[in-house]
């Protein structure tokens, strides 16, 4: 089990090299930073001195080395839009884009799970049926649509819920949360739900295919046989055996949720990190864009590499591989 | 004469018999009308006795078997006749009822012992599930105490250790050792084994049907035991019922249905094994192929792969006679084929 831990730790680690190649080189093919710093009135020995400075002189691969130890820290440099450090720019931002891709995910697995369950278990009931062809909708239905039609409802017309804005938030150290405060979580609604929408339905319908696969399998038959009943079976046997493709589609949903949060984030005007990269997209801002890369990929691979973990703990003959 | 489920059971007590099946015709209703996988099947089983079902492969014996557990699948169901367990009628319980009975008072062996096992569960995890569902009132180390024991009984080594093992740490007879203790766990008075060892390798298949007829033996627990080997069932089965076409055809004591069959369908089956224990994997010696369901002749079943057949066979359906010790469904020892 340690063998195989460190095994996906390491490759975890050599993905991330490979992800923060890929943003250093945005920076060297952005053009020289010298030219993007100095004026008409720089000299070329200020040229050099400035060049020597941010050790633009070093070799590639030491320059290199140096983006990735840095980047290892923190630090990403200054913004060219407004100079500030880039990580505070994103810490300020982070915790927006977390809390609502968090409720997002939990709102999937907490609605997806058991209506796939349902679905499967119930399956040809009139109710099934209809959720099943409910469910084509939420896949096909663009997520912006969603919040639309949501803002619509829920706020122009009804009133319930915001319709833009993260309410008020509470400063935890640098995290600021908005599930602290009424205004925060009624804020957090509409937009988790219009995230939510389509992950539900993937969830449910994968859900629902895998329990319909396992309930056909020999050991379930045989569960049966045994006289274990009916809702052992579904719970204990069948769900379980359905966990590992849910726990991968939820991990790379959460990266997904992430990258598909800059449209919802845009149309609630959700302070997040999406709408900082929207704008650091406008401006060229090259340290915030290579920043958002590292972290977002950052994330995707630590959520893999749990997943390979979590496999392990679900699956005992993967435990023993090597 | 025309009750043949009396004539199967002539010599026994009805009282005495663990299992009996009585006139069972399992249907499945579809779009183009209705399907008979089994069409009045009588059999009965004593306990303590090995009671061997044969034939091709669409024959209708795992059909039985399943029928009699009450895990028809729809849309398939029993359409009359009855199952009598221990005295007790028990088609037509419900899914609850026969949550009771199943694991409990019948035992299950599948084929396939790679596939049978949770592979998210350990053996003793799943043996455990088992005892405690039907003996709630054994606490936790009680059932871990019985599984280890009937891992041992079942002869997997080092019980202790093997029990917190996962299936995948197992070999396939090893598993289908643990698939036995499984049937075995809390003690069932009939254990409906389909075809145990046909998934095993030639050289463990003789201990697997060996460990099974001694523990069945042991504990007087009846076995309805579902092969296409006949090997099998002339070192393992008392009786034997031979199935064609969804309909039982002969059944009678393992000597006499082996050494001179009454059946012509039987005489084929025995005249493709080149010696009594040899193996073979399918019987596919007779000429012709058994028909579909919805394809099934006028007359005699097997009529049209029939030597002896006669006008009379392809007219009219024989029923189960008695003939010699046991009994069998064919015009030739019914007044004749013409
Ligand atoms: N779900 C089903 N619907 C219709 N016919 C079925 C179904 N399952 C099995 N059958 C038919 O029932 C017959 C008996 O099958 P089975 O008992 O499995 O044969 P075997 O003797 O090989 O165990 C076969 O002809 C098979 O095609
Ligand atoms: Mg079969």
């Amino acid at each position: 089990m340690l063998v195989f831990i460190i095994k996906k730790l390491a490759n975890a680690a050599l993905v991330m090299l490979a992800v923060a190649f890929l943003a250093f080189m945005i920076f060297r093919l952005a053009g020289d930073p010298v030219d993007m710093m100095s004026t008409e009135q720089t000299t070329e020995a200020d040229r050099e001195l400035m060049r020597e400075k941010l050790g633009l002189n070093d070799s590639f691969l030491v320059q290199y080395g140096r983006f990735v130890g840095n980047a290892a820290q923190g630090e990403f440099g200054i913004s060219y839009r407004n100079g500030q450090e880039v990580l505070g720019l994103i810490a300020e931002r982070f915790p927006a884009t977390m809390e609502l891709v968090l409720v997002a995910t939990i709102l999937s697995l907490v609605v997806g799970l058991p209506l796939g369950v349902l679905t499967a278990i119930k399956r040809g009931k009139w109710y099934s049926e209809i959720l099943q062809f409910g469910s084509i909708i939420g896949v096909s239905l663009p997520s912006f649509v969603v919040g639309i039609l949501l803002i619509l409802v829920f706020s122009v017309t009804l009133g319930i819920f915001p319709a833009f804005g993260r309410g008020e938030v509470v400063d935890l150290g640098w995290w600021s949360t908005g599930f602290l405060t009424k205004t925060g979580l009624m804020a957090l609604v509409l937009p988790s739900i219009s995230l939510a929408l389509y992950q539900v339905t993937l969830i449910m319908r994968l859900v629902r295919a895998e329990m319909l696969e396992v309930m056909r399998s020999d050991y379930v038959k045989f569960a049966r046989a045994r006289g274990i009943s009916r809702t052992k079976i579904y719970f204990r046997h069948a769900l379980r055996n359905c966990l590992m493709p849910v726990v991968t589609l939820t991990a790379m949903n959460i990266g997904t949720l992430i990258a598909f949060a800059l449209i919802t984030e845009t149309v609630f005007q959700w302070p997040g990190m999406g709408m900082l990269f929207i704008q650091a997209v406008t401006f060229i801002d090259i340290p915030v864009m290579a920043a958002y890369l590292c972290i977002v990929s950052f994330i995707f691979v630590f959520l893999n590499t749990m997943v390979d973990i979590t496999y392990a703990v679900i699956d005992p003959r993967l435990r023993n591989a090597k | 004469m025309d009750d043949p489920s009396r004539i199967v059971q002539a010599k026994a007590d009805p009282g005495h018999n663990c299992l009996e099946v009585r006139n069972l015709v399992v249907e499945f209703p579809n779009r183009h009308g209705t399907l008979r996988a089994l069409d009045d099947v009588s059999l009965s089983i004593r306990p303590g006795e090995i009671l061997g079902v044969v034939g091709e492969s669409g024959a209708g014996k795992s059909m039985t078997g399943l029928a009699i557990q009450g895990l028809l699948e729809r849309p398939g169901r029993i359409a009359s006749g009855e199952v009598w367990l221990e005295g007790r009628r028990i088609d037509g319980l419900s899914d609850r009822q026969m949550e009771k009975i199943r694991g409990k008072e019948i035992g299950a062996i599948f084929q396939d012992p790679l596939t049978s096992l949770n592979p998210l569960f350990s053996v003793g995890a799943q043996l455990v599930e088992t005892i405690r569902q039907h003996m709630p009132e054994l606490g936790k180390a009680a059932a871990r105490g019985r599984a280890i024991a009937l891992l041992k009984e079942v002869g997997i080594p080092a019980p202790e250790e093997r029990v917190d093992h996962f299936p995948h740490q197992f070999s396939g007879g090893m598993r289908q050792r643990v698939v036995i203790a499984l049937a075995l766990a809390v003690n069932p008075r009939l254990i409906i084994a389909d075809e145990p060892t046909t998934a095993l390798d030639v050289s463990i298949q003789a201990q697997i049907t060996g460990l099974l007829r001694r523990l069945c033996k042991e504990h007087g627990t009846a076995v309805m035991l579902v092969t296409h080997d006949m090997g099998v069932i002339a070192e393992t089965a008392d009786r034997v019922a031979v199935m064609y076409a969804g309909r039982l055809i002969e059944i009678g004591p393992v000597e006499t249905v082996l050494k001179s069959p009454a059946h012509p369908y039987t005489r084929g089956l025995m005249a493709s094994i080149p010696a009594l224990g040899a193996r073979v994997e399918h019987l596919h010696q007779i000429d012709g192929a058994m028909p579909r369901l919805n394809a099934i002749p006028p007359g005699c079943a097997f009529n049209p792969r029939c030597a002896a057949a006669g006008p009379r066979c392809r007219r009219d359906e024989p029923a189960l006679a008695p003939v010699g010790q046991g009994a069998a469904a064919c015009w030739l020892h019914e007044g004749g084929v013409a």
